[in-house]
């Protein structure tokens, strides 16, 4: 019983923490590319929920092409955001800046409770269940992850072999350089934030699989996000994925072993942990 | 900057107290329903104060400035069933102070970690701080979980017009400190740290030392209004450490002008009524108009009304202080 618990802990947290991982990376991406942290990171998780919801219900459509068009629909969101309101907060204050995109954050979630409720809503699909014994792996957690992995690896390997990456690693690194060596920095940025925008959409669609959700569940998510980045090194995306594991086993351990309502708690200890000890994060000076 | 310097000074202190004197003689001498909305903007005042203290002057953004008001009121919760378990009480004054106490001693132990940090950083260690205090007491049963302590009968309960007194004398207060510290090498210090805090560092300013004083004093005068509430409900919940106060603190100060001495008094009049206003005419949207507001205003009015008042004074060769 005591293993059969412990290996279920496990496989729950590694399922949870390749999500953790994908909502941290479109933060980590934003804020490594401009230094600039979305505070309404939380508030766009569960649009992107609620948008392929939607997709779901009124379309019935299959849940994972809902969520891919709900990821499209995210980029095209971070491509106005940007324009509209973004690029007036790259060089801003930091104070300035949390506090604009905080008014985005009030924004979409009293939009989501007007368009759909305060009630939790979910999108109902039964994937097979797989049971080992005791153990049972759900199918619809396996799905998540296969997709997570699948969208956190295409964003390595764009950071990593194409031009696109390299311009985009090279304004990380130096702004300015970068604008002397013909790279379009306002374009970097504008496509930076958006995919960082469309993947946070991503995040919130597959959460909707396996999690209720609700207009101002946002704060948790984002809460554990921001853990993750900062304990992956923020604008590190490798990092992140990494920590998003970490701190998705911690989340199950604390489930399983003490209560869930304390794992986020515990997720903040960590938090201060790391500022106290290794304020790089995990990933400090390895690049 | 000529004209600033050779400009004659339009006195603030004078100002921000006399119109707190109005709005205490309005309160007073009003009915029941108009001294407890007056009630809630001088609270809300006080909070805009001591997030100014700190996050106004030196621009660090912190976020979970609501935990020092939510932990005064739990202290007058705790400390009342704590001594009644023991048969005895303390005179309500020393139960408020002890909340401003206890939330300035508690600003001191995580100011020392978490002021090491800067921008985002120290904004994400703030909410975090703020939401793991919150997650704990809405998970101890000591503390009475998610349904909050209860003193009713442990403390004497008063009427809306005592509460505003009490209130009115810590409003006055936290304004008198602010004039001070914006006088004071504080003030100046706190100020520096907000242009640049490496170029203050490196000039002789003790950044860290002026950072958690302000930090403290700012967590002491939210620990009394925080006190103050528990006596006003006879209960502490844990309600009271929901970030959207934080917000509603942000927002005063922005509106009004962050770091200046008239600024948060504007700020939270003007706040409390077009929020009320919003509310009422609004009831579904008035948060998505207010959010908008928020963003042009950051945009396009980034110093606040203070600030705008300034510019135009200016041009008269008149500042306010």
């Amino acid at each position: 019983m005591a293993f059969e618990l412990l290996t279920q802990t496990i496989i729950n947290g590694l399922f949870i923490g390749f999500l953790f991982g994908l909502a941290g990376m479109g933060l980590t991406l934003i804020f490594g590319i401009m230094k600039l942290l979305n505070f309404a990171h939380g508030a766009m998780i569960m649009f992107g929920a609620y948008t392929a919801f939607w997709l779901f219900i009124l379309y019935s459509m299959n849940p994972l092409v809902a969520i891919l068009i709900g990821t499209i629909v995210g980029l095209v969101f971070g491509v106005a955001l940007y324009r509209t309101l973004v690029n007036r907060l790259v060089r801003a204050p930091a104070l300035a800046s949390l506090l604009a995109l905080f008014g985005v954050s009030m924004i979409l979630e009293n939009s989501m409770l007007n368009l759909w409720s305060p009630n939790p809503r979910s999108i109902p699909v039964d994937y097979p269940t797989l049971s080992y014994g005791l153990v049972t792996i759900s199918g619809s957690r396996v799905l998540v992850s296969i997709v997570a992995i699948a969208a956190s690896v295409l964003l390595l390997a764009t950071l990593r072999w194409t031009y696109f990456g390299r311009v985009i690693r090279a304004t990380v690194q130096d702004s300015r350089a970068a604008t002397l060596m013909g790279v379009d920095v306002n374009r970097v940025y504008t496509l930076g934030f958006s995919i960082g925008i469309a993947l946070t959409f991503l995040s919130g669609g597959l959460l909707a699989l396996i999690y209720p959700f609700e207009p101002f569940g946002g704060l948790q998510y984002a809460l554990y996000s921001f853990v993750v980045v900062v304990l992956g090194t923020l604008g590190n995306p490798a990092g992140c994925l990494f920590a998003g594991l970490i701190i998705g086993l911690i989340h199950s351990f604390t489930g399983s072993y003490w209560t869930l309502n304390m794992s986020p708690a515990v997720a903040y200890l960590i938090l201060v942990l790391t500022f106290l000890f290794r304020p790089g994060g995990i990933m400090a000076g390895r690049e | 900057m000529q004209g600033i310097r050779s400009s004659i000074g339009l006195n603030s202190l004078t100002m921000s107290v006399g119109f707190l004197v109005l709005i205490g003689i309005i309160g007073l001498v009003s009915d029941t329903a108009t001294t407890s909305y007056l009630h809630a903007m001088v609270e809300l005042m006080i909070l805009a104060y001591s997030l100014n203290l700190f996050t106004g002057i030196s621009g660090y953004a912190n976020f979970g400035h609501v935990i020092f008001y939510g932990l005064g009121a739990y202290t007058v919760s705790v400390s009342a069933v704590g001594l009644n378990a023991i048969g005895t009480s303390l005179p309500t004054p020393v139960y408020v102070l002890g909340a401003g106490v206890f939330a300035a001693v508690f600003a001191l132990v995580i100011g020392f970690p978490i002021l090491r940090l800067r921008g985002d950083y120290f904004a994400i260690a703030t909410l975090g701080i703020n939401e793991a205090v919150r997650v704990t007491i809405c998970n101890t049963k000591e503390l009475g979980e998610g349904r909050g302590i209860y003193v009713l009968g442990l403390v004497p309960s008063y009427d809306i017009k005592t509460l505003f007194i009490q209130l009115l004398i810590i409003a006055f207060a936290v304004v008198i400190t602010t004039h001070i510290v914006l006088k004071t090498k504080l003030g100046y210090g706190l100020r520096a740290i907000r242009a640049d805090e490496d170029v203050a560092e490196i000039m002789g300013v003790n950044t860290s030392k002026y950072k958690i004083l302000a930090y403290a004093l700012g967590a002491f005068f939210a620990g009394l209004a925080g006190g103050v509430v528990t006596l006003q409900f006879a209960c502490s919940f844990p309600e009271y450490l929901l970030i959207t106060r934080s917000v509603d603190m942000f927002s005063a100060i922005v509106i009004g002008g962050t770091g200046t001495l008239l600024g948060p008094l504007v700020g939270s009049v003007i706040f409390w009524i077009v929020k009320d206003a919003l509310l009422i005419n609004f009831p579904y949207f008035h948060l998505i108009i207010f959010g908008t507001a928020l963003i042009l205003l950051i945009l396009f009015f980034p110093r606040g009304i203070v600030g705008l008042v300034n510019k135009s004074l200016a041009k008269r060769g008149k500042v306010l202080e």
